[in-house]
């Protein structure tokens, strides 16, 4: 396990050297302030705008980090051979895709938590009491995230980062319908829509920014077992990750 | 545990699917043969012969299509194998962002060594990076990649090193210095598995060569056996007043000096010599007969 | 080996059962009722029965819904755990 923690310290030193975390962190923090920027009627409506709007942009960031950060990591690791000293000798694959995983997982989790923050600061500065639940309701942001993450390491080790794009945004759209929207998109066929559903993970367990915006209490159960849910289903995509890459040559 | 030889192939077999295609491609076809320790190994051919994918089956990162490798009698890959190897890649390459101390001291850390930074520091100086410890390998040379890919590969003073064509984009002086090393890590009881493309190399360090053609092994030996086994005879003689020469098997020498004497040509002396390994290798992969 | 695929397929059916809430709520709560909460909160109007603001105000929901998070939960890694351990033995 200590290989794994050295390689992904390694991995988000690397990240960090980079632009794209930086650049995607900028982008967010600017979107955060264009949507307290809009006009609205009363002080209690655009305290909800903002908190409901800027959740579901931190939630987007959560997206564009995952994918920024891990789409392109084994595709140049291979294509610039990196990859091969590494699992030849120090790190057995498992370790790899841990070591790369948790070292990006970090780096996403600080952006996002720093988005947070932006966004409290954008509520004070507006006179907007901010809510206790911010921080937990980030954290879910933070474990859909990491779910995210998984997938787009899934993608990477059989396609290249341009389809890896579309496939994970693909994912994270279809796995924020209910049931009953996803069979609205083909309802001639209902029963196979409805299969077909039941393979993609509920994401909607990691939104709480409604009933934060209307002020209601979540229960701490609800954002414990959320977060177990969505760690449950990062290791899970992470598992079919190694699968795939255990099966690759590295050619 | 009973320890195995540092490498055992068994009809080791891959082959490649053509791109787009059904075809497939042979690229070793039921290859076998044995490290034995302290020994170190040649391994020869040309471009596309073989030698870099059953150095990859060998080390795990390619699946063998069928037949076996085995490292220190344990699967490629597995923890027990990966602990007492170091591995130089042909064209190395490490992330740019950071410098050859980092990466040593990272190195380190994943295969839980207990070195300090001034055993990394005298490392670097044995293979010639001193005074570029610190700094960011994007400013590395080809050569000087290779380098810190050797020094990689010593950190943990294996008990198997695995070269892969190692002194690619090195001038002549620090090939020297890389023989020197691999002669060193040899005394030091090292087991060393070499392909490389540069035959006097070869000849300088290996104790036994295999060469390999179109991925099938065509000849295997030792030095001795593989070139005082192919003894020839140069002949010289005039051809129009002018000096040439010819060299024959020694089967042959009788044959060539009656067919030169028949057409005029004087021969003007018979000399005993020895192939040279870049004659051995020409006349096994057909490219001279 | 052939079969993981599958297997990993029908355990993962079988863990996102019964995943809809609407699918699950008593009946005198879906329909008009869902406009009004227990605590006597007012939904906009429209609003699908089936959204996390409306399952917030459910207290029926919360005992299913930790239960469906925990099953779901466990039979993830326990499926993360099949296939890592037989995709090792592919590996080998």
């Amino acid at each position: 396990m200590k290989g794994v923690l050295v390689f992904s310290v390694m991995t988000l030193r690397m990240l960090f050297r980079k632009r794209t975390p930086w650049g995607i962190l900028i982008g967010v923090l600017l979107a955060l302030f264009a949507i307290a920027q809009v006009p609205s009627f009363s002080v209690g409506n655009q305290g909800r705008f903002i908190l409901d709007f800027g959740l579901f942009g931190i939630e987007l960031g959560a997206l564009v980090l995952a994918l920024g950060l891990a789409a392109n990591l084994f595709p140049q690791d291979r294509e610039q051979r990196t990859v091969m000293p590494l699992v030849a000798v120090p790190l057995s694959r498992w370790q790899y895709l841990l070591g790369r995983f948790l070292g990006a997982a970090m780096v996403q989790a600080s952006a996002l938590l720093v988005s947070c923050a932006g966004l409290v600061v954008i509520l004070l500065i507006r006179g907007i009491r901010v809510p206790g639940d911010i921080l937990p309701a980030t954290v879910l942001i933070v474990s859909e995230g990491w779910f995210l993450l998984a997938t787009v390491f899934f993608f990477s080790f059989f396609t290249s980062p341009p389809l890896n794009w579309p496939l994970t945004t693909i994912l994270f759209v279809l796995s924020q319908m209910s049931v009953r929207d996803f069979v609205g998109l083909a309802p001639s066929s209902p029963d196979l829509m409805r299969g077909l559903r039941l393979l993609l993970p509920h994401a909607d367990v990691f939104h709480i920014k409604d009933p934060l915006a209307h002020g209601f209490d979540v229960a701490p159960q609800f954002f414990a077992l959320a977060v177990f849910y969505g760690l449950c289903y990062t290791a899970f995509m992470l598992s079919l990750a190694l699968a795939v890459f255990r099966g690759r040559d590295l050619k | 545990m009973t320890e195995g030889p540092p490498i055992v192939v068994e009809h080791l077999v891959r082959t490649f699917q053509v791109k787009a295609g059904l075809a497939r491609v042979e690229a070793v076809k039921d290859v076998s043969f044995n490290l034995e320790p302290g020994e170190i190994l040649g391994f020869l051919g040309h471009n596309g012969a073989g030698k870099t994918t059953t150095m990859k089956c060998v080390l795990g990162l390619l699946h063998p299509t069928s037949g076996r490798a085995r490292v220190w009698g344990l699967p490629p890959g597995s923890a027990g194998a990966r602990a007492r190897l170091g591995y130089v890649p042909e064209n190395p390459d490490y992330d740019q962002s950071f410098s050859s101390l980092e990466l040593l001291r990272a190195f380190a850390g994943m295969r839980g060594l207990g070195g300090t930074e001034a055993d990394w520091r005298k490392l670097l100086e044995r293979v010639g990076l001193r005074g570029w410890e610190t700094m960011r390998l994007k400013n590395y040379s080809k050569g000087m990649r290779q380098r810190l890919s050797l020094a990689l590969a010593l950190q943990s003073k294996p008990g198997l090193l695995v070269l892969d064509e190692p002194t690619g984009g090195l001038d002549p002086i620090a090939r020297k210095e890389f023989r020197d090393i691999i002669l060193e890590e040899n005394a030091r009881g090292a087991s060393i598995f070499l392909s490389s493309h540069l035959l006097s190399e070869v000849e300088s360090v290996c104790n036994r060569v295999i060469i390999l053609n179109r991925g099938t092994v065509v000849r295997t030996g030792t030095l001795e056996e593989l070139l005082g086994g192919e003894e020839t005879h140069r002949v010289s003689y005039l051809e129009d007043r002018t000096a040439r020469e010819v060299t024959v098997p020694s089967d042959a020498l009788q044959n060539t000096i009656d067919m030169l004497r028949a057409k005029g040509f004087p021969v003007t002396g018979v000399e005993r010599s020895w192939k040279s390994l870049e004659e051995v290798f020409l006349s096994a992969t057909g490219a001279r007969s | 080996m052939r079969a993981l695929p599958l297997l990993v397929l029908v355990l993962l059916c079988g863990c996102s059962l019964n995943s809809d809430p609407v699918d699950n709520a008593p009946h005198e709560v879906l329909g008009e009722e869902c406009d009004l909460d227990h605590e006597h909160r007012q939904h906009e109007a429209g609003h699908a029965c089936s959204e996390t603001r409306w399952f917030f105000t459910q207290p029926w929901a919360a005992r299913w819904y930790w239960d469906k998070l925990l099953r779901d939960g466990f039979v993830l890694l326990a499926l993360a755990a099949a296939v890592t351990l037989l995709s090792r033995r592919r590996g080998s």
